[in-house]
């Protein structure tokens, strides 16, 4: 019978990769029974959607964009030399 | 002549051929042959027989060790090749230069010698950057998130409610942010770019020159440091 420790760091790396089949069943059963490991791996999912939306603002954020004159220029240089 | 050549090479000497060796020599079984004065055919020979024997012995020792470790095949692969490239052109070097040497058991153990400190070289110089930092995976919070009996030491349960409702906070995203600060070096690197950036483990590991275990190591304790930090900031 794995303890909470143990169940956590399983938690863990199933974000990471499919856990074998017995330890997988192992954490499923703890998740039923322990209200606090629910929660943690709740916690988890909740980290790595956050963390998604925040890559998403910080792109959104630094999206630096060639100015359109610019961009025109460019574009016929390169229509030019081909 | 011929089946001379098959046979092991300490059978090819008649006994009478061969004076006395000395002490250390009667411990290595080889270096009746290699040591004696024999012909240069003969010298090549040995050499050529241990070499691959070494080659053969040294790349499923590296498999068999990297099969532990748990490397994904391709760097196992890699890595045997690696090791294999590095003892051919020992046994090369050997092969030339053993010619110059003379004395009982001299080229069996020098061989076997420079083959050995190549290979441990090799690995040394492969795993540097994750034993240099000796190991380092940050502080771990599992002392202050577990008891000693492996239980929670308090409810991991951060945000109440739906995980939408979470994320449209403004106080969840400070907590986040600050919370990210609390992380070492290395976990902050492995935390940003498993769950910030997105890549898939292989190229973490390739990056932060780790192995795929220590990597989730390196995020277990992030993710722990953050839940205990983002509890503590949320719900005081």
């Amino acid at each position: 019978m794995l303890r909470c420790r143990e169940i956590a760091k399983l938690v863990s790396e199933s974000m990471e990769q499919q856990l074998p089949l017995r330890k997988r069943m192992e954490v499923w059963l703890h998740l039923k029974m322990c209200r606090m490991c629910a929660a943690f791996a709740r916690h988890l999912r909740l980290l790595r959607r956050a963390a998604h939306e925040a890559a998403g603002q910080f792109e959104a954020d630094s999206d630096v964009r060639l100015p359109e004159p610019a961009r025109r220029r460019i574009k016929s240089i390169l229509e030019d030399g081909s | 002549m011929f089946s001379v050549h098959v046979h092991w090479p300490s059978q090819r000497l008649p006994a009478e051929k061969w004076t006395k060796p000395r002490a250390a020599c009667e411990r290595l079984p080889f270096s009746q042959s290699v040591g004696q004065k024999t012909g240069e055919k003969d010298r090549r020979l040995t050499i050529a027989f241990w070499g691959s024997a070494l080659l053969v012995a040294g790349g499923g020792a590296a498999r068999y060790i990297l099969d532990g470790v748990g490397l994904p095949l391709m760097y196992q692969t890699a890595f045997v090749l690696g090791a294999v490239f590095v003892a051919f052109f020992a046994v090369l070097v050997a092969a030339r230069i053993g010619d110059r040497l003379s004395g009982c058991g001299a080229e069996g153990a020098w061989l076997l010698g420079i083959c050995k400190r190549k290979v441990i070289d090799d690995i040394r110089r492969r795993n540097r950057p994750d034993t240099a930092a000796g190991g380092d995976f940050g502080s771990d919070p599992t002392e202050a998130v577990f008891d000693e009996k492996g239980n929670w030491r308090f409810d991991p349960s951060v945000v109440k409610g739906r995980p939408e409702s979470a994320l449209l906070r403004a106080e969840f995203w400070q907590a986040f942010r600050a919370c990210l600060k609390r992380l070492s070096q290395r976990q902050a690197d492995a935390f940003t770019l498993r769950e910030l950036e997105e890549l898939g483990s292989e190229e973490i590991c390739k990056n932060l020159q780790i192995s795929t275990s220590n990597l989730w190591v390196l995020l277990h304790r992030a993710r722990l440091v953050l839940t205990q930090c983002m509890k503590s900031k949320l719900e005081i």
